[in-house]
């Protein structure tokens, strides 16, 4: 080769290095590293749609944080939690997730990894070549319960290392695996689709290392000599937990698929009948994908965010509420939370279980053909997993252990988004029944054994039923009530600190409630304990008014409040006298009962208990209220009375006869 | 002609509005046997709550929840009620229909009561006799819908199927039902037949009389009108006073559409069928 060849080459070798460089696809807003980025995936996986699998090969670099030598990987194999009737998930769960069954008759899911080794190059990873005996690791993967010590659970493995990870040094693991996606369950899987399709939807199906939680981080103490290892097994009432890091991943599926995926598309390219799509996506702590030949995909742009819906056709014509109302989501979580640093969101409406997911940049929502505009679960589920992307996503709090840390703070904004968005009536709107999120979650809670389960549980220590009332519903009302309490300005002052202190990280209940307490300067101890580490239920009501005569034709009242039960909550109480005029004092609730004073010209007609409804953690507001006696009016009872009679006399004449 | 029997029969609703009051009073009382404890029940939930006025103005879904919880069992007895209250009905609907029938058959004048006393308990055997179409019907139906779901598997096809063509058919079949029975009952009262007799030659009306169809059709869509303003003025008014006595006036307007129905129906079958002479009867209601 001649010398001037030799230039040309490096030249061109150059220029499409540089060209590599310059034009690869930007997933954040930002050119530098958001996150901490302990992991690195660079994942080559083709699917297999008569086998239902996905297999292919994994380069895993993980850095070690820690100050000290680590010996000991350990990796979550989630769909292993669908291997067997045995496995924990299957045993808590009794095989049905959130009303989807695992049946018997459904080809099992699982992942089997036939081979681990310690890369001995940093190039691509060449499946199938022999590793020197030291470096593989195979047969010293070992499945671990630390949960429950069911051995029949295979869900996190633990990797002994034949030599350290020095501190801040990295290890890469070259991996083969295969995984079997199950019949869709717990938003995983495969199905046919009522079109006659396959549908994929590929999430939690990779081996996934575990986060290593250094001395300091979350509540390792800081004097602890080393970090930990947080793994835990899939239960039926748990999510995840990973570290941030970048992604890279090839999938090969059949040519006349749809796919979506977490990230920016980088590449793709077609060959005999395959399509190959490469997918980065940076600064997550997740994967997934989705495929399917019925996808319709709807892509419009939100400032830096290029949004894509993937809909399934016989629901073409909702795509646009599904993109109107992830910009609903954005706009208000820009405004009240912090940016959204990703330059892609993908809205999947899936199939059946696989729906009311979040995944890192993709979300699935779920509709149904002819779903009316006044009904909004559409609108609410996609505002809800949107919100994930900072309660989950960039907040990435461990969902295993602190579950309320992400869906309750994301019901929150939800329940403030949607009443923001569509009005009094967010989740139904029908002739005069107006019926908005923050009272569903609300009733959810208080009309679901309050004092059961506290917000700071670990998920699958919730008895039945009590996960998603102390994940969802309480936490919305928790911090609904906490926003009354100290108003709006500081609740978005304190969610913009909490987002800008700990996004790309872990934050705990204690984080939250240090930023809590930064922000306002209040302690809040009280509020923690009762509401988030405890079950204390609020209930205040007026026992009794009383009016007395003096000799100076002036009254002498007496209103007597009640705290009904073991929470404590400070409230105001209106006092309407009978010449219309309003009087207001304060109590700090600690007493069992108070009886408050009052002197007039005209006696006290009404006591009303924190009249503005701040305190939506109250259980009963029906008791929060009384009038004297020559007050009481049975307007709404009439009313009441009237309608039903009419109604039934309808309903009379169209059962009496055909209309 | 059957723009004729239908004035003939708003004429002879017309003329013996007490049939229509019957009817209308009957139904008001039912309705008031259930909507009284409902009115205890709330008036104890709320009367010295101070959410009385409010409530009457605005649904308020927490305070709601508070009544129903506080409340609970005297909702659970008044759905009790339904189980008297819908057999009693259906007795009502047989009695009040045989009643009508022998009160606007030709000639008038013959007595709604005296009817009801003579035909209630063969038109009674006569309606469970009609149980049997209506079950055929509905198995017919149910493996229609089934076989329709089949063909349409896809979401799409089964939303059609399953929430608008099977309603619809359903709705139609009974409604079919329904006209035999009422031709059933005519069969009874004005020809004087026995109840099997009655029953065969009451479902060979659909199928014989177009003006019998025309006339049934005709009359239910009417009271569907009157029921949908009914409907109407209670969401546009809500629970006030005004609204229920508007309601109140719609639902007489209503229970006259059943007379003049019946009454259509009556010309119908003197029309198509010889009606054996009538005996002397009162004219007393």
């Amino acid at each position: 080769m001649s010398r001037f060849l030799n230039v040309s080459v490096l030249l061109v070798c150059f220029a499409l290095a540089f060209l590599t460089t310059s034009t690869r696809a930007q997933t954040t807003t930002s050119e530098e590293a958001l996150s901490e980025r302990r992991v690195s995936y660079r994942m080559n996986v083709q699917l297999d749609p008569e086998a239902k699998t996905v297999s292919g090969t994994q380069r895993l670099t993980w850095r070690n944080p820690d100050s000290v030598p680590v010996d000991e990987l350990q990796f979550h194999l989630y769909l292993n939690a669908f291997k067997n009737n045995n496995s924990t998930f299957m045993k808590e769960s009794g095989g049905i997730h959130r009303g989807n069954a695992a049946k018997d008759d459904n080809p099992w899911g699982g992942i089997n990894i036939s081979s681990m080794r310690i890369a001995d190059d940093t190039g691509d990873f060449q499946p199938g070549i022999p590793s020197p005996p030291d470096l593989d690791l195979t047969d010293r993967i070992q499945f671990i319960q630390p949960d429950d010590g069911n051995t029949e659970d295979e869900t996190v493995i633990s990797v002994s290392l034949p030599q350290s990870v020095a501190p801040g040094e990295t290890v890469a693991l070259d991996i083969v695996f295969e995984s079997q996606l199950p019949e869709i369950v717990a938003r995983t899987g495969w199905k046919i689709a009522d079109t006659g399709n396959p549908f994929f939807f590929v999430g939690q199906w990779f081996p996934k290392i575990a986060v290593y939680e250094i001395p300091g981080q979350r509540y390792v103490p800081r004097d602890a000599e080393k970090g930990v290892w947080n793994a835990h097994q899939f239960h039926a009432n748990s999510e995840f937990y990973a570290d941030f890091g970048t992604y890279d991943v090839t999938m090969t599926v059949p040519e006349d698929y749809v796919l979506g995926a977490s990230g920016v598309r980088e590449e793709e390219s077609t060959v005999d009948g395959m399509k190959t799509l490469r997918y980065l996506a940076d600064d997550v702590h997740d994967f997934a994908w989705t495929a399917s030949p019925d996808y319709l995909s709807y892509e419009q742009q939100w400032r830096h965010v290029s949004i894509r819906a993937l809909i399934r056709p016989a629901h073409e014509g909702q795509a646009q509420r599904h993109i109107d109302a992830a910009i609903t989501a954005l706009e208000r979580y820009d405004e009240w939370v912090g940016a959204y640093p990703y330059t892609t969101l993908t809205v999947v409406d899936g199939v059946g279980g696989s729906n009311g997911m979040e995944y890192p940049t993709l979300i699935t929502a779920g509709t149904a053909y002819g779903l009316p505009e006044w009904i909004r679960p559409l609108e609410l589920v996609t505002i809800h997993e949107f919100g994930h992307q900072y309660f989950y996503g960039l907040l990435a709090s461990n969902e295993f252990e602190e579950a309320w840390l992400d869906e309750g703070m994301n019901s929150y904004i939800e329940t403030r988004i949607m009443d923001d968005a569509y009005g009094e009536g967010s989740v139904m709107e029908i002739g005069g029944l107006k019926v908005g999120d923050i009272a569903v979650q609300r009733l959810a809670y208080v009309k679901n054994n309050p004092s059961e389960g506290a917000l700071y549980t670990r998920s699958w220590e919730y008895t039945m039923g009590d996960y998603s009332k102390s994940s969802y519903s309480k936490p919305a009302t928790v911090m609904n009530t906490l926003e009354r309490y100290w108003g709006w300005d500081m609740q978005q002052t304190f969610l913009r600190t909490y987002y800008d202190t700990w996004r790309f990280n872990h934050p705990t209940t204690r984080d939250l409630q240090q930023v809590a307490e930064e922000v306002s300067g209040e302690d809040l101890d009280w509020f923690f304990n009762q509401f988030v580490y405890g079950t204390a239920v609020v209930d205040y009501s007026v026992e009794s008014i009383s009016n007395s005569r003096q000799e100076d034709d002036s009254y002498s009242s007496s209103v007597r409040i009640r705290r009904q039960s073991d929470g404590v909550f400070p409230v105001s109480i209106q006092i309407r006298y009978e010449d219309g005029s309003l009087e207001e004092v304060e109590w700090t609730g600690k007493e069992q009962w108070k009886d408050f004073q009052f002197k007039g010209e005209t006696r006290v007609a009404e006591a009303f208990v924190d009249p503005e409804f701040n305190v939506l953690l109250d259980i009963n507001r029906l008791n929060n209220r009384k009038v004297i006696p020559t007050e009481a009016s049975n307007a709404f009872a009439r009313r009441a009375q009237l309608r039903t009679a009419a109604f039934l006399q309808k309903m009379f004449f169209v059962l009496g006869g055909i209309l | 002609m059957p723009l004729q029997y239908l004035s003939n029969g708003f004429s002879s609703a017309r003329s013996r509005p007490k049939l229509a009051a019957i009817l209308y009073v009957a139904n008001l009382a039912l309705g008031l046997i259930v909507s009284i404890p409902l009115f205890v029940a709330f008036a104890q939930a709320t009367a010295e709550s101070g959410y009385g006025p409010e409530l009457a103005e605005n649904f308020d879904l927490s305070i709601w929840a508070d009544i129903v919880e506080q409340s609970g069992p005297v909702f659970q007895s008044l759905i009790s009620q339904l189980l008297w209250i819908l057999p009693l009905l259906f007795l009502w609907k047989v009695a009040s229909s045989v009643g009508l029938v022998h009160a606007l058959s030709k000639g008038g004048g013959h007595s709604f009561w005296q009817g009801i006393g003579k035909y209630t308990g063969k038109a009674f055997v006569l309606g469970l006799l009609y149980l049997v179409p209506a079950v055929v019907l509905l198995i017919g139906i149910i493996l229609f819908a089934a076989i329709l779901g089949g063909l349409f598997t896809g979401e799409v096809g089964s939303f059609w199927v399953q929430f608008v063509f099977t309603p619809l058919v359903l709705f139609l079949g009974f409604a079919f039902i329904d006209m035999m029975h009422d031709f059933g009952r005519m069969e009874l009262v004005l020809g004087r037949k026995g109840i099997m007799d009655s029953w065969f030659a009451g479902m060979k009306w659909p199928l014989q009389s177009g003006a019998a169809n025309s006339v049934y059709i005709s009359w239910m869509m009417i009271g569907l009108v009157v029921l949908l303003f009914t409907f109407g003025v209670d969401f546009g008014m809500g629970g006030i006073f005004l609204a229920f006595v508007m309601q109140q006036l719609f639902l007489f307007a209503r229970a006259m559409v059943t007379v003049s129905w019946i009454g259509s129906e009556v010309y119908v079958y003197e029309a198509e069928a010889p009606v054996p002479v009538s005996e002397d009867e009162d004219t007393t209601y």
